[in-house]
């Protein structure tokens, strides 16, 4: 099979089977509370995430006919998702109780905002699109899965709503087909009219109100056992960024309202939302959202990427998952992890020489004496670090030149002549942690080419909790390891050879993949960001710890953002949309707020800066403009 | 699906290149023509080419709409200098014109050059106008495949018909210049089908259609992606330039979407359409050859729909216009957000080069009806 990495789970939507193996039913688990107690299924949700989040995915795993599928099919293999379903209210008994349907909202939806018609009128095709292809929509996935007819299928309706059935279709599901196919058609040739057709020239079938998701209450169905079913609707509109604001602000109107009775859901990305909102900038009005729902009693929110235990837990099972399509690592029971070696490699001679004499010339520079030395290295040798051997040469070497770089400004400056003391003990102890031994590995990585980015936590960690990204990082990596195989050499990739292609392929995603809008002027941004904090990185004495991959703004400067800056904001928030810049706000540090705006994974793979978080320069939002302006210029 | 009447004319297309096309312009635009010239102002060497071959011959019988194409981002100052100049050697050239500004894009992102282009074609632009020139060398594919089938319709539904003629003058090397950044949407086009649009869709086999070009090669990964989140069974027809004038064309391009070749489009490398770089009607006759045989094979079952996506090159994406035009066929693509430019002085020599052509699609040269 070609590399599976290589492709998005999407390209096993065809098959249904194929689909269901490929697909991780852990990102549901954020759903879980909300589908005990209800919320899931009887107000507003929104599900928020980057492009490569798994909105879309996990979409298609809820339509019916895969949903119901997975329940049917008994198969080992989809007990984890049937599992999942259940602890989310939507498979009762071994039986789907639950009948999704996914409406990706194209730019189709989004032009009828700009029909010459009043604004109530647009609103109403709109809107009737909809409905009528979400009545196709369920219609279609039940007479799929449970290869009956359209006439086996019923629509209930709420009761005292007698006189609307009709205008819909009634209650058989092949009336309904032909009313929502009829209404579909009147609608679409409104919108896709080359020249607006006026609205006396509108036919009766776009006239008539249609407004079925009005009074929907279950959908039920004669199965080919005889047995009758019975099932909630649930509409899923997926990319509703793609619609203008007012268009996503009467629709939150539309289904925010209580007295529905189907599901629904909308699915959209971060830069759907205003820059104020996708920033995450405090408004300072009350709580209302401009569609006139309280927020936090009418909308459920879910975030796709804010829990990083859901996201390791599930992508490692992905991994392993996708590995074994591939007959090659199937037959050999290899698991990503096991692929990407973790030994540490030592600098070559050469390297380590060079090593050794630059810290000779440190010590002779600074006048450290060989005792000094020798407590700095028994401070090294008492010391421990998870995952990093203190007693590799090199990295007791480039310890050791941070501790005594710190030594140094640690002492009085000015020794005298007559002082006696040629080797006194530092204003404050030194000590060796976890902040320091990676500033030495840094240090190691940029000025000695030891490698820094290797194993399957380096891929997590430069995957920023999005799927996509890890595909694509880890696609390369698998098919070195493919090719090891053939060759019949033991397929373990060395973190050298990680390192390098996990650089390459970063690189390659910001140069060659990166299609947003602002893309230049985020790149620019970004970069100059990344050398700024690689400086600071690389100062010899380590003064920010592990070094830094974050600018912090104060906080105050950040919330009047929008106002005061309006061409950074929207760089900003693309930036964001697009897993360039993770935003934390309200950090606090120092006695101060500050706004982290943190460089992505695959940047600070790119730019060789460090994984640990916390480090960042503190800067303002007119040093970041001036960042912009400045690459503009000598681009 | 509705069949333009000319789709068959088009296939023996009246056209010339090059100095056959000064030749023409000198024999045909004479006093009894009335034109309407619509080109593009913008920072393209190639915007004036055009009018200057047209300007002499027409003096006094001559009216023109240069698009000045407004989009999201503060336009480079260097692209705004060179649109600017270009805009008053125009001016010069047709005395009788108007400037109109085209937003490409609203404030919330979304493209609405069909709205805005149905702001300027109005029936009284078109009286007493016996030809509408239309030169898309320096107009964006969406305007220009918009505008075109808004300008077919009204030359098409004026009496007397109103003869529509598209020039073109390109240099492959310059749309290479040209850096974009792309929308981070898809999108459609107003007055062509979208696909999947209606619930008959839904089972037809599908044929996608991209012309290949780097600059556009993560927004192409998109639309493929986009027609598979839908669950689109979808077959993949690239295309490829050739004959071209640098033969190491196809092959770069081949390299520069292997690793989609290979696995997420599971491409087929005999189901490359190579098409001529400088002849859109190569292009166009290929892709009706194809509808047809597709419409012989899966006409019995639940039909065909060839979804088209037109890239980097002007000359092959005419062509794909015109077959989505004839055909009422479904057109996908990325509109560019903003536009860096290169070397522009390379950008001008190359210019100096530039072919012309000259596509006459409809009026007096075919018969009526």
């Amino acid at each position: 099979m070609s590399n599976p990495f290589e492709r998005r789970a999407s390209e096993y939507m065809r098959d249904d089977h194929g689909f269901l193996s490929m697909v991780s039913p852990e990102p549901l688990e954020r759903f879980v509370p909300y589908a005990k107690d209800g919320r899931l299924f009887d107000r507003l949700v929104q599900v928020i995430g980057t492009p490569g989040s798994g909105k879309t995915t996990l979409a298609s795993l809820l339509e019916y006919p895969r949903l119901s599928l997975a329940v049917r099919s008994g198969q080992p293999e989809h007990k984890e998702i049937v599992a999942m379903l259940h602890e989310c209210c939507m498979v009762v008994d071994q039986h789907a109780v639950i009948v999704a349907t996914r409406l990706p909202m194209e730019s189709e939806y989004r032009d009828y905002r700009e029909l010459p018609y009043p604004p109530e009128l647009r609103h109403r095709l709109f809107w009737t699109m909809i409905q009528a292809r979400a009545m196709h929509g369920w219609v279609r996935g039940i007479m799929r899965s449970e290869q009956i007819q359209a006439e086996a299928i019923t629509f209930h309706y709420r009761s005292g709503t007698d006189s609307l059935h009709d205008a819909i279709g009634g209650h058989n599901g092949c009336h309904i087909l032909t009313r929502a196919s009829i209404v579909e058609k009147a609608i679409y040739n409104i919108g896709a009219a080359i020249f607006p057709i006026p609205e006396k020239e509108f036919t009766e079938d776009a006239r008539e109100p249609y407004r079925p998701l009005d009074i929907i209450e279950k959908i039920s169905f004669i199965g080919k056992d005889d047995t009758e079913r019975s099932l909630r609707p649930l509409l899923i509109l997926d990319d509703v960024h793609v619609l203008h604001p007012e268009q996503r602000q009467r629709l939150e109107k539309e289904l925010g309202r209580r007295e529905l009775s189907f599901a629904r859901w909308l699915l959209m990305r971060l830069d759907a939302l205003p820059f104020q909102e996708s920033l995450n900038i405090p408004e300072k009005v009350d709580s209302e959202t401009k569609s006139g729902l309280q927020h936090l009693r009418e909308v459920v929110q879910i975030r796709m990427q804010d829990d990083e235990r859901i996201f390791k837990k599930m992508i490692e099972k992905m991994a392993n998952r996708y590995l074994h399509q591939m007959d090659i690592f199937a037959r050999r029971q290899r698991s990503l992890t096991s692929l990407l070696s973790t030994e540490q490699v030592s600098l070559p001679i050469g390297k380590m020489e060079k090593l050794r004499k630059k810290i000779d010339a440190i010590q002779k520079e600074h006048q450290v004496t060989p005792e000094r030395r020798t407590q700095l290295l028994d401070l090294i040798n008492q010391s421990s670090c998870q995952d990093v051997d203190l007693h590799d040469d090199d990295i007791q070497l480039a310890l050791l030149s941070i501790l005594m770089h710190r030594y140094v400004n640690r002492i009085p400056k000015q020794r005298s002549l007559f002082d006696d003391d040629n080797d006194p003990d530092p204003a404050r102890p030194l000590k060796v942690d976890s902040s320091i031994v990676h500033a030495a590995r840094l240090h190691l990585f940029h000025k000695f080419d030891r490698v820094y980015y290797y194993g399957f936590q380096c891929l997590i960690n430069a995957a920023s909790q999005n799927p996509e990204i890890f595909l694509k990082l880890a696609a390369p990596l698998v098919a070195l390891a493919e090719t090891r195989f053939i060759r019949g050499k033991d397929g373990t990739l060395d973190a050298s050879t990680q390192q390098k292609r996990l650089r390459e392929r970063a690189r390659e995603i910001h140069d060659q993949e990166w299609s947003f809008p602002r893309k230049e002027a985020v790149r620019r941004l970004t970069r100059g960001m990344a050398k700024e904090c690689l400086a600071t990185t690389l100062v010899e004495n380590a003064r920010n710890g592990a070094g830094n991959n974050a600018f912090g703004i104060p906080q105050y400067e950040f919330n009047d953002l929008v106002k005061n800056q309006q061409d950074f904001a929207e760089v900003l928030h693309y930036a964001v949309a697009y897993n360039a810049i993770f935003l934390k706000q309200n950090y606090r540090q120092g006695g101060k707020e500050w706004c982290l705006l943190q460089l992505g994974g695959t940047l600070i793979l790119e730019y060789g800066l460090t994984w640990m978080q916390g480090g960042f320069l503190e800067r303002s939002v007119n040093d970041l403009v001036k960042i912009l302006g400045e690459q503009d210029r000598t681009a | 699906m509705i069949i333009h009447p000319m789709k068959d004319h088009w296939r023996n297309c009246v056209r010339h290149e090059n100095d056959h096309v000064s030749d023409f312009v000198k024999h045909y635009f004479t006093e009894t023509r009335q034109v309407l010239l619509i080109a593009g102002a913008g920072f393209d060497p190639r915007s004036r080419m055009v009018t200057e071959l047209l300007s002499p011959q027409c003096t006094g019988r001559i009216k023109g709409i240069f698009l000045r194409e407004e989009r999201l981002s503060t336009p480079d100052p260097g692209l705004k200098s060179r649109a600017d100049q270009n805009e008053a050697v125009l001016r010069q050239l047709v005395p009788n014109y108007d400037i109109f500004k085209l937003n490409i894009f609203a404030s919330d992102g979304a493209v609405i050059l069909g709205t805005e282009l149905q702001k300027l074609i109005n029936n009284e632009m078109l009286v007493g106008i016996t030809d509408i020139v239309f030169d898309v060398s320096a107009i964006s594919l969406g305007v220009c495949f918009t505008l075109a089938r808004m300008l077919l319709k009204k030359c098409h539904e004026a009496s007397p018909c109103i003869n529509m003629h598209l020039f073109l003058s390109f240099h492959p090397g310059i749309d290479a210049d040209i850096r974009t950044d792309d929308d981070d949407r898809i999108s459609t086009l107003r007055g062509y089908l979208k696909p999947n649009a209606l619930e008959e869709d839904k089972n037809k086999a599908r044929l996608w259609i991209p012309i290949l070009s780097k600059r556009k090669r993560a927004a192409l990964i998109r639309i493929r992606e986009k027609l598979r989140d839908d669950q689109d069974d979808v077959d993949i027809c690239p295309v490829l330039p050739f004959p071209t004038q640098n033969p190491g064309i196809g092959d770069s391009l081949v390299e520069a979407f292997q690793s989609e070749f290979e696995n997420a489009w599971d491409v087929d490398y005999r189901n490359i359409i190579y098409a001529a770089e400088d002849d859109p009607l190569d292009l166009y006759e290929t892709i009706l050859k194809l509808y047809d045989k597709r419409e012989k094979a899966f006409g019995g079952l639940n039909g065909s729909q060839i979804i088209l996506s037109p890239g980097g090159s002007k000359v092959l994406a005419l062509g794909a216009m015109l077959a989505a035009i004839a055909l009422d066929l479904p057109v996908l693509y990325v509109e560019d957000v903003s536009y860096h430019l290169g070397d522009s002085s390379a950008m001008d020599q190359r210019s100096q080069a530039s072919k012309i052509v000259h596509l006459w699609l409809l009026g007096d040269a075919y018969p009526a009806g």
